[in-house]
């Protein structure tokens, strides 16, 4: 018997357990994957059953089989006896190199077999498809054998260093622009597996086979090195600080990974088409879709243009955010929609049907400019403390026509600086347009009460636009609030503030338009089955209409994104006597936002916002 | 009981790089959110990420990992390291040994999660704002705490019975879960045999819903395989080795080896095949005609352009579909101005309740069997077909951006399906449907680019049938062309990945000059016209509104209320789903009755064995053709009673 024979039988022997075992496993496997396929509803072809196999269950195998046939040796320090015997090192690592290959590619073609058999009782096999699938398999088999085999010799380092090369893997595939499914090997295996019938996938395969001389050279210099000293000094039991090291550089390495994000410098967004009035010196692009509405662009260019040219000036800033406006002819006049642009995007976007008589563009103005203050303070201004601020900041630039909005608001209650603090419940409560009507005339309040400079001087210190590390910021505003601001930029507390304000909207209340009182009521039906009875009572303004606004609310609160709001419209006139009713929407026990508006010609206002839990 | 304290204690101090390792993976975030994020802008459910609705497996599986790691180390080190003699040799009982081990390793995991409910709670207690701030609830804490805590228990156990096999143990357990997943996909009530649903969040208002069934279903498993790798590292297992190998030394006992080992596998075909038994179908279907029944013989008929599996049984059925494939494959590659590419399979073999046809890469298979409207299965025949060409095309970027593109993918397929096989019927109805859901539900094009959020609150059809209105809207605004061009564009070398919804069909279409603002906004039109030619039709579809209303038997009643009298000829559905996650084939559909004395209400029974869960979603659609578009309500959340 040959030397390699008699080292090859030392191994059936040794290992025969477990590959019967291993053989029965596959068995089992190509069974419950037959059957799985067969059943599973959107199987395109009982090849699918190779691909699971190959895909999942092969690198298992090879794991395990590589660490039985390798790891194990060089743990046990059997590898010695072999080392004794009168045998070539490079034969040893020969043989168990290509006893693995041969039972991985084995347990691979047994699988090929198993589903080509299968899928010929209704598929139209041929032999070129099932040549390349074979090559494919192999190749892919050896490149993983090898990947296996040489990571078993790495000893106690292989358990770090597949974590590393998974970390690096998942991060190239999540973080850059290569994508894992193309690179060779694993483009073998990639959706086209068993699929690709026609075309011969050479450069993948020679790739693969280069990737699998590679590794095996380096398996062959640690198995050998040093008369194989290199191996069994890797194969040594790995010590208690060595251990606390690789698992802190591994932990720190994955939240390093999850933290940085290189596609961060994707292009910023920008209108593709022709037909877009751009205003350069403030970044200002307005897309218009046919030339009979280039004019309206036009106006509303330059009105946002000045703007933003006196919010550059308000706020210090060095640049304005790039604003993107599109016309959408869909849209009602008073409604404006905000996209979310890509994370890091620098610019905003706002569609709006700017080219109706009806359309606002001091009030669409002054939404542009808050948006623009949230963008320029890398989102600062969005947190709830300084949001009164910012939407005075863009109303005393904008001055839509506040004083009926705001007259809303005092005749409905008391004025409290805590509603400008605490600016999202109010804007729940009343509207976006009442919310932003009392900050601006707060605005204007503490302009009267200390000057236009200390004003200034109060906004730049809320609205900085040089961002900190977030937790400086998050200490800054908590050490000095923005009343301690106020005091000190403004020289006026919020008590004099309020009161100051609070004068100001008593004042305003005779201008307060005359509103229908509302009511949403919850009436229990059978099982958990709810109705939402709503509507309105006293005189409605003719022909106004009224909308149920509803969102489901989950377990937490939060702010309610827009578009999870949904509206149900009536005339007034017709929820002013029956109730209309939303049934079956929500059960018992979910948690609901339920809001009644009246659309005025200053745009909608809040009659009534409650957040319940449906008994 | 001191020997035991000392070794519980030796058995923590060699854990404790684990117990870093745990640490840091749980709680590193507190190393770096602090530099990368505003504290106070976030409130707890926004850091404790697996406390939302919905979340928790991911979390789940990072666990797993982790105690899987660490039950590998208790007790196979000690045997590769041999050191297993030492303590062996101590005067303290082998179980005393086994036990040491368990809880120090579950003290490590209890200090690690109990690490992460403090240090959520501190970095979710920063924000004051009005809603973010004042969330952290220590029952709903300590409530997650437990599960996780139970999670890993169960983990645990069973990472320490595949640790007797060393790597190999993992085999089975990866098997078991592949099994699952098939297993889910044909019956989704089964999906809490994956363990991690078991940390999947629901809640009921704000109470924190448990599914007690499956948790002591995993904890009785669990306990039986703590028992079993107790057996098994204690001793009985040398034992049995050594009855194993004195088995394997007689010519009886390797023959009963074999027989036992072919047993266990004749038992798990069988329990696969039971289990493909229990499919309930699809309730909404009508009882299939045994005549259909394909015939296992196939026909193999090719054509330029197709190699085409016809059952033997439906030859005749599919002679016309064979002799015009060859020009359907020419009208849709002259719809995406495309070259032909290799001959596509065409298998017409399929049969499923849950879909007309599928196609990938060069494949596409056609459910001709149960399609009787000829027009319509060339109309499917061509649907597929320019899946196939997708596919190419864009060099499978469009599946890769699945999420930004499933929308055009299956909208882009079905209008020129509509080109190449024009019915005015079919889609007149489908423009009804997706006009009245565009309208009623406020949908705006945003919705579209990112599928996962469109399916998660709307029915999951939409995107075949806005998907159309929207590659309309593509070809008026940038050109006949335009679909192709789209491909083509998604396909070039440059082409950026991980772009999100907007930003990635800004540069698709940016590639042929095409703008996105555009194109949306004549889509936007396009629905405001389609509503108002087909408004009469329009109104007539009632609002459906509903809920659980009770249970009898063993089925959930539920109760759909229209406001509008419906047609007699309309069918109702109920659409039932484990939550916003779940995939298209694991949405129930269950027939609604009309009540003669009562036009405006119907009801529903869903049998219990096919709720995915006691908390679940359901949906009610209205089907105005036998096999047209569903018009449906959005998905809203009930409760089992």
């Amino acid at each position: 018997m040959s030397r390699l024979g008699g080292l090859l039988l030392k191994e059936l022997l040794q290992h025969g357990w477990v590959l019967a075992l291993l053989g029965l496993f596959v068995g089992v496997t190509q069974g419950l994957l037959v059957l799985g396929s067969a059943i599973a509803p959107r199987t395109i072809t009982m090849l699918e059953v190779h691909e699971s196999f190959v895909r999942l269950f092969l690198p298992l195998l090879g794991l395990a089989l590589g660490r039985r046939l390798v790891v194990r040796e060089y743990y046990a320090h059997t590898q010695r006896f072999l080392a004794a015997l009168p045998v070539y090192r490079w034969e040893v690592f020969v043989q168990k190199l290509g006893l693995g290959a041969a039972l991985l590619g084995l347990a691979a073609f047994a699988s090929l077999a198993v589903a080509a058999l299968v899928a010929s009782f209704k598929e139209p096999l041929d032999a070129q498809w099932l040549i390349i699938v074979l090559w494919r398999t192999e190749v892919f088999v050896l490149a993983l054998w090898a990947f296996f085999f040489t990571m078993g010799l790495l000893g106690r380092w292989r358990v770090p260093v597949y974590l590393a090369i998974a970390m690096v893997l998942l991060y190239v595939n999540r973080a850059t622009e290569v994508s894992l499914s193309r690179v060779p090997p694993l483009s073998l295996v990639n959706e086209t597996f068993v699929l690709e019938r026609a075309r011969f996938p050479a450069g993948d395969l020679a790739w693969s086979l280069l990737f699998v001389v590679v590794t095996v050279g380096l398996g062959a210099f640690l198995a050998l090195a040093r008369d194989g000293g290199l191996a069994d000094s890797l194969a040594q039991t790995m010590s208690r600080v060595e251990k606390v090291a690789v698992g802190v550089v591994l932990s720190l390495a994955l939240i390093g990974t999850s933290v940085a994000d290189p596609l961060a410098d994707e292009p910023p967004f920008a209108f593709e088409a022709r037909r877009v009035e751009r205003r350069a010196e403030v970044g200002l692009a307005v897309l218009y879709l046919e030339d009979t509405q280039a004019a309206s662009a036009a106006a509303l260019a330059d009105h946002l243009a000045l703007d933003l040219t006196a919010l550059r000036d308000e706020l210090a800033l060095h640049e304005l955010p790039p604003v993107h406006v599109a016309l959408r002819p869909d849209l009602d006049p008073h409604d404006y929609e905000e996209v979310a642009l890509e994370e890091g995007d620098p610019g905003v976007l706002v569609r709006a049907r700017y080219h109706d008589e009806a359309f606002d563009r001091s009030r669409f103005s002054q939404r542009v400019l808050e948006l623009a203050i949230v963008k320029a303070t890398d989102g600062r201004a969005a947190h709830e403390p300084l949001a009164w601020v910012r939407s005075a900041v863009a109303g005393r630039i904008a001055r839509p026509g506040t004083e009926r909005l705001a007259a809303v608001y005092a005749a409905a209650r008391r004025p409290r600086y805590e509603d400008l603090a605490r600016l999202w419940r109010t804007e729940e409560r009343f509207g976006e347009g009442v919310a932003a009507a009392l900050a601006a005339v707060a605005a204007d309040v503490a302009v009267e009460e200390a000057s236009e400079a200390r004003w200034r001087a109060f906004a730049r210190s809320c609205l900085s636009p040089e961002p900190w590390p977030g937790v400086l910021e998050a200490v800054a505003l908590r050490r000095d609030p923005v009343e301690a601001r106020l005091a000190r930029e403004l020289g006026v507390d919020h008590a004099a503030l309020e009161a100051a304000w609070a004068a100001r909207l008593r004042a305003l209340r005779p201008r307060a338009p005359r509103l229908p009182a509302a009511y949403a009521r919850i009436e229990e039906e059978e099982g958990a089955l709810r109705t939402v009875a709503w509507g309105v009572t006293g005189a409605t303004p003719e022909g106004a209409g009224c909308a149920l606004v509803h969102a489901p609310l989950g377990p937490f609160d939060g702010v309610v994104d827009p578009s999870d709001e949904v509206r149900d419209e009536r005339p007034c006139a017709a929820v002013a006597g029956e109730p209309a009713r939303l049934i079956g929407r929500y059960g018992a026990r979910d948690r609901v936002l339920l809001a009644i508006e009246i659309e005025l010609d200053d745009g909608p206002v809040r009659l009534l916002a409650e957040r319940r839990e449906l008994p | 009981m001191r020997a035991g304290l000392a070794l519980y204690r030796k058995e923590l101090r060699t854990l404790w790089p684990s117990g870093l390792v745990w640490t840091l993976m749980l709680s590193g975030d507190l190393l770096y959110r602090p530099f990368t994020e505003r504290l106070d802008e976030a409130g707890w459910p926004q850091i404790a990420s697996y406390i939302q609705p919905g979340e928790g497996s991911v979390g789940g599986w990072i666990m797993l990992l982790l105690t899987g790691a660490l039950a590998y180390s208790a007790f196979p080190r000690e045997y590769d390291e041999r050191t297993i003699h030492y303590l062996y040799a101590l005067p303290i009982r082998r179980g005393s040994i086994f036990a040491a081990k368990v809880l120090a390793a579950m003290t490590l995991i209890t200090c690690a999660l109990a690490l992460l409910v403090v240090t959520d709670g501190v970095q979710g207690a920063w924000s004051d704002s009005s809603f973010l701030g004042g969330q952290w609830r220590l029952e709903l804490a300590l409530a997650h705490f437990a599960l996780q805590l139970g999670f890993c228990a169960i983990v645990y156990c069973h990472a320490l019975l595949a640790s007797v096999l060393r790597l190999f143990g993992v085999l089975p357990y990866a098997l078991i879960l592949v099994v699952a997943g098939i297993v889910e996909d044909v019956y989704a009530p089964a999906a809490w045999i994956d363990p991690t649903e078991l940390l999947v969040a629901r809640y009921e208002g704000q109470a924190l819903v448990v599914a007690w069934g499956p948790w002591l279903a995993h904890a009785a498993v669990a306990l039986v395989a703590l028992a079993a790798s107790a057996a098994l590292w204690l001793g009985p297992a040398e034992r049995i080795g050594k009855g194993f190998d004195r088995a394997r030394a007689s010519l009886l006992g390797r023959l009963g080896l074999g027989c036992l080992g072919a047993a266990v596998l004749a038992s798990l075909v069988v329990l696969l095949a039971v289990v493909a038994g229990l499919d309930p179908g699809d309730p909404t279907d009508e009882e299939p005609d045994p005549t259909d029944a394909p015939s296992i013989a196939t026909v193999e008929r090719v054509t330029d352009r197709y190699t085409l599996q016809i059952p033997e049984s439906h030859l005749a059925q599919a002679a016309s579909l064979v002799a015009d494939a060859d020009a359907i494959h020419r009208r849709v590659q002259e719809e995406l101005g495309a070259d032909p590419g290799p001959r596509l399979v065409a298998d017409l073999t399929e049969v499923s309740g849950e879909h007309l046809g599928i196609a990938s890469w060069t494949h596409i298979r056609v459910g001709l069997v149960h399609e009787r409207d000829p027009v319509q299965l060339r109309r499917t025949f061509a649907h597929e077909t320019a899946h196939a060409f997708q596919h190419r095309l864009s060099d499978r970027r469009q599946s890769e951006e699945a999420r930004a593109t499933r929308f055009f993918a299956e909208g882009s397929a079905e209008h020129i399906a509509y080109r190449v096989v024009p019915g005015d019927a079919a889609h007149r109805q489908a423009r009804l449907v997706a006009a009245a859901m565009w309208e009623r539900h406020g949908l705006g094009t945003d919705d579209l680019f990112d599928g996962e959020r469109l399916t998660a609150r709307y029915e999951t059809t939409l995107v075949y049938t806005l998907g159309e209105r929207w590659s309309a809207a593509l070809s008026a605004t940038c050109g006949d062309g335009a679909i192709g061009d789209a491909l083509r564009a998604m396909g070039r070398a440059e082409t950026s990945r991980h772009l999100e919804g907007r930003a990635f069909w800004r540069e698709t279409l940016g590639a042929f000059g095409c703008d996105v603002e555009a194109v949306d906004a004549a889509f936007a039109e396009l629905m405001t016209q389609d509503a108002e030619e087909l408004r009469a039709d329009l109104d007539r579809l009632p609002r459906i509104g509903g809920g659980v209303t009770g249970a009898q038997g063993g089925a959930v009643e539920l109760v759909a209320l229209l406001d509008r009298d419906p047609d007699p000829s309309w069918r109702f559905l109920a659409r039932v789903r484990a939550d916003p996650g779940a995939s298209d084939t694991e949405v129930v559909n269950v027939r609604g009755r009309r009540d003669p004395s009562a036009p405006r209400r119907v009801t529903f029974r869903v049998p219990r064995a096919l709720l995915p869960a006691s908390r679940f979603q359901l949906a009610f659609a209205l089907l105005t053709e036998p096999r047209g578009w569903p018009y449906a309500e959005p998905w809203q959340w009930a409760s089992a009673p």
